[in-house]
């Protein structure tokens, strides 16, 4: 989880609109399965068992996974969107470029030493602050972003706790439980390890203080679903795919509770790499692929909508005939957010933090 | 005689830079071979010229993404979210969040006067005996405080003990969503912890459950707290369940 954009008395002029959060799906997330195209006849035919059979449907053409029940009542309170058959600009399927593509938001992989949230921040005057070891990429600004990771925290003992742990494995048996108890004992008072859940909580909270951050991050990983996407009874309920889903779910509900009354002028998105395969693999699984979806949060958002230019899903359909075809090029929701939230100027945005002057406006399609 | 010789120099001029510019990157593309301009393309981000002249000559090497990111913002449709009524009310009558619970069926306390209670959480295992056994130490323990029906645990005198995210106490200060009946039992739901988790190992989020009235539970009384032996059961899992303590009850 990473915190940013904090407001400096003196440096930062005007409070932005708004707050932006992003979710880190890695690995690739299956937009067809997240959000089934149910009008489109080649659905079924083409991947029946990876499609949910209790999906919720949101209009005659799409659906969406019963594992976002929270995302569901969001849309229902006009409060969430999505777009649908999107990606960045990136084509190859690798992990590695797909990732770096996508925080660092250039034209194609590892050509961008920043991020492309961090040059928001940094236009907006807002110079982020990393919680972390390692500044993320998406968040690396030319100059003020910063990372804070104190190296000295007060009862981190970590390393007492593991000596302990080793020490105890030497011993007999009391001498082993005595260690044992203390070793417990120590790590109560230690730094917790925190999941997604609890942190996208933690985050809305900082979020939603006056002065405080304006952006936060935070990663959620293995969507990268090439064996086992659904169970082995074909449920997709069960599968590690849905699981993920239900990761999200939370996060995204997590956020909502740790906002407060700041969630009218938030908004959220979620990025990934590149989508999944259409057909299903040997494995109950997909390969990587290239479009997908995004999800979208907040207050911000006034009406819930599917946005896409759906391209079908019918073979020669296909992007190299197996993929979903993309045809939004998601650093437009990108901007559009950005815009939303820092109050920038899409030109702006289009040009010095995509680097694509032509980079079309769908601000309205998604805020409007 | 001179004024018309200049008029017509500047003529002269606008005409040629106009021509120059709608030419120049057409021109200098004539005498590009298909196979260069498909080379081009091939590279991670060709030069939106070079595109535009392998789209002009209908190339066939120019994949779909650069077609479709020339045209996408005519194309683009919003298809309106349509729920039918029924499942509108459904999802609105229903919060965000793992605890929403629906009270509406039970009968809930209203009284204004706070009962503050300590409380003990207890593990039942049921792998050996079928009314199972009741473990010797407890789970979570600490104060709760009832307020119109309202259960608020109180973080900073309470705590899980099941080691991992347990230790975080907004689990027990946010994610508790429970209220006493009339006749004295707890509905709602809860943040649960199920496994202790030990040092090093990977941490599990908690479980969800939901208090319900259980046929094994000795109510409390609220007209009468100090009454000892209240005892809360809860359904968790197939092989184990809690059972929530109430004792040193008093009105504050």
């Amino acid at each position: 989880m990473f915190l940013a954009g904090v407001p400096i008395p003196g440096f930062t002029k005007d409070k932005p609109p708004g707050n932006i959060s992003v979710i880190l799906l890695e690995g690739g997330m299956d937009g067809l399965t997240a959000v089934p195209p149910i009008g489109d006849p080649s659905l079924i035919t083409m991947r029946k068992t990876l499609t949910p059979k209790d999906f919720l449907k949101l209009n005659s053409f799409f659906g969406l996974h019963p594992s976002l029940p929270n995302f569901s009542r969001l849309m229902a309170k006009n409060n969430a969107s999505i777009v649908h058959a999107t990606s960045f600009p990136y084509i190859k399927r690798s992990h590695f470029e797909g990732q770096n593509l996508m925080e660092g938001g250039g034209l194609s992989p590892f050509s961008e030493k920043t991020g492309w949230l961090g040059r928001a921040l940094e236009i907006a005057n807002l110079p982020g602050k990393a919680l972390s070891l390692e500044m993320p990429l998406i968040l690396r600004g030319y100059k003020n972003n910063d990372n804070f990771y104190p190296a000295s925290i007060k009862k981190s003992n970590s390393l007492i706790s593991s000596l302990i742990t080793k020490i105890a494995m030497a011993h007999s048996k009391d001498e082993a439980d005595i260690f044992a108890k203390l070793s417990r004992k120590s790590s109560q008072s230690s730094i917790t390890a925190r999941d997604p859940v609890s942190l996208a909580k933690y985050a809305g909270k900082e979020m939603s203080r006056e002065n405080g951050p304006i952006a936060s991050v935070i990663r959620i990983g293995q969507f990268d679903t090439h064996a086992n996407q659904v169970s082995e009874d074909d449920y997709d309920r069960n599968g590690d795919h849905a699981k993920r889903l239900e990761i999200i779910d939370d996060v995204i509900a997590a956020y909502r509770k740790g906002l407060g009354d700041a969630w009218d002028r938030s908004i959220i998105l979620t990025l990934t790499e590149f989508g999944r395969t259409v057909a299903v693999n040997g494995t109950r699984g997909t390969e990587h692929g290239y479009g997908s979806v995004g999800f979208l949060a907040g207050g911000t958002i006034s009406k819930s909508r599917v946005v896409s230019e759906w391209p079908g899903l019918s073979k020669n359909e296909q992007f190299e005939s197996r993929d979903l075809m993309a045809t939004i090029d998601y650093r437009s929701v990108c901007a559009a957010c950005i815009e939303r939230s820092l109050g920038l100027d899409h030109d702006r945005i289009a040009s010095e933090i995509f680097f694509t002057p032509k980079l079309p406006r769908i601000y309205d399609y998604i805020f409007s | 005689m001179k004024n018309i010789m200049k008029r017509d120099i500047k003529i002269l001029a606008a005409i040629l830079s106009m021509y120059l510019s709608s030419v120049s990157y057409a021109d200098y593309l004539d005498d590009w071979p298909d196979e260069a301009l498909c080379s081009w393309i091939e590279q991670e981000s060709p030069p939106e010229y070079i595109v535009d002249e392998a789209l002009n000559r209908g190339l066939e090497c120019v994949p779909k993404s650069l077609i479709k990111a020339t045209e996408i913002e005519s194309k683009i449709k919003i298809y309106d979210v349509n729920f039918s009524q029924p499942v509108l009310d459904s999802l609105l009558s229903k919060g965000i969040g793992k605890t929403d619970f629906d009270f509406s069926i039970y009968k809930i306390v209203k009284s204004h006067e706070k009962l503050q209670c300590f409380f003990r959480l207890r593990r039942v295992v049921y792998e050996n005996k079928d009314e199972g056994e009741i473990e010797n130490w407890n789970i979570a323990d600490g104060y709760l405080l009832i307020e119109k029906g309202v259960v608020n645990i109180d973080g900073n005198r309470s705590r899980w003990r099941m080691g991992g995210l347990s230790y975080d106490p907004s689990y027990l200060e946010d994610e508790v969503n429970l209220k006493l009946t009339k006749d004295g039992h707890f509905v709602g739901k809860m943040a649960y912890f199920t496994h202790y988790i030990d040092t090093g190992e990977v941490p599990r989020s908690p479980l969800y459950i939901e208090f319900k009235k259980h046929k094994k539970s000795k109510p409390l009384s609220y007209k009468n707290p100090q009454k000892k032996g209240v005892e809360l059961w809860i359904d968790v899992e197939e092989w184990a369940g809690g059972v929530l303590f109430l004792s040193k009850c008093r009105i504050e």
